[in-house]
């Protein structure tokens, strides 16, 4: 890098710079590297949140804990699932027997799972269906 | 005008200065590295600790739901349950019979066991916690075999297992499932009261559910499971 020569002293700057745009373009990349790992980290974090919300609100529904309505949304503003938003969707499965019989009372139950990571929504759903109590 | 940071006419010789300049970009960049480095590996320490946090209370979630699958879905139920506050955390308590299998951890059991989900100090006047099973017998397969027909064997009553069981084993053994605990929160739904309670005495009904919370450390947020009682829902359905 270190030129001797007065011809070709004036290259030595270009040099230098050159070498520094190469470093930190190196540190940009590294910099960025531990960005997306820390992101990834975190969606990870957020990912097994949600999950575990989907499976308590799926056994709460199951075990009649939960009144359905056809629709209905909730959003957590404190613990671990804050800024998630819940939308609850119940449909009733039109079914019919061997007979062609429609069949009543099952219904299919969405929960949409929706937040925020690092700008980007993220949704989440679970599907499954249920058979309510006849009261 | 571009001049050359350095120029030497006579000697080819590196200049002590030229030396600390590249000792220090050198050191700039251990140092760099050095500190990537610690970092990536406080994140991965962060990112297995929170892993196994969430992996510990998935599995004790398995094993407590499998036992409850096995619950009669009539008669008297053993699932009974204590809400204890202790200096502002919570230390509930959870406890069924159990013959055998997931509940006990082993499906080798002799005789009937009282299985307990507690948090106790993982010694004695300790201040760290952990959360396990705690296993005592209270009947052995000889007693349990005198009960068989034509006497049916005794009411479960809780609090009382080990004076009507006859002679107890001994002292409770203990399996710990969670070391590092802060909190355990036991909560049921009442379908009676349609609404969560702490603590269940009443073995003629069975909650639809129990919530679980448990909290690793103080300034850490609970992580809570729901765990269906299928043998409530059954009944619900009846």
């Amino acid at each position: 890098m270190i030129r001797h020569t007065s011809s070709r002293a004036g290259f030595m700057l270009f040099e230098a710079m050159l070498a520094v745009l190469i470093f930190a373009l190196g540190v940009l990349t590294l910099g960025k590297c531990v960005e997306n790992c820390l992101r990834a980290e975190k969606f990870r974090r957020e990912e097994g949140h949600a999950r575990r919300l989907l499976a308590n609100r799926m056994t709460e529904i199951l075990s009649n804990a939960v009144p359905l309505s056809d629709k209905a949304s909730e959003k957590w503003d404190k613990g671990p699932w804050t800024g998630m938003e819940l939308t609850t969707t119940r449909a009733p499965l039109e079914l019919t027997n061997e007979k062609e019989q429609e069949l009543f009372g099952l219904y299919q139950v969405t929960l949409e799972l929706k937040w925020k990571s690092g700008g980007d929504t993220v949704t989440r759903d679970l599907l499954f269906y249920i058979y309510p109590r006849q009261r | 005008m571009i001049r050359p940071l350095f120029s030497r006419t006579k000697t080819n010789a590196l200049t002590i200065l030229e030396v600390m300049l590249a000792v220090l970009v050198l050191s700039m960049i251990a140092v760099a590295v050095f500190q990537f480095v610690r970092s990536n590996l406080k994140a991965i320490s962060l990112s297995s600790e929170d892993i196994n946090n969430r992996l510990a209370l998935e599995r004790l979630t398995e094993v407590v739901q499998e036992e409850f699958f096995s619950f009669p879905g009539r008669g008297q139920s053993t699932l009974l349950s204590k809400a204890v506050k202790v200096g502002g955390r919570d230390v509930d308590s959870v406890e069924w019979r159990s013959k055998g299998g997931p509940g006990m951890m082993t499906t080798a059991a002799k005789g009937e066991f009282v299985v307990r989900l507690r948090i106790r100090p993982v010694e004695r006047d300790s201040s760290r916690y952990e959360i396990g099973f705690e296993r005592e017998q209270v009947m052995s397969d000889a007693i349990l075999a005198s009960f068989r027909s034509p006497v049916s064997p005794p009411e479960f009553v809780p609090g009382d297992s080990i004076s009507r069981s006859g002679k107890p084993s001994g002292k409770p053994d203990w399996i710990p499932l969670i070391p590092d605990a802060y909190a355990l929160k036991v909560r049921f739904y009442d379908p009676r009261l349609t609404t969560e309670v702490a603590g269940w005495t009443d073995p003629g009904a069975r909650p639809s559910y129990m919530r679980l919370t448990i909290t690793r450390s103080a300034d850490e947020e609970p992580l809570d499971a729901v765990i269906s009682i299928p043998a409530a829902i059954a009944t619900q359905q009846q």
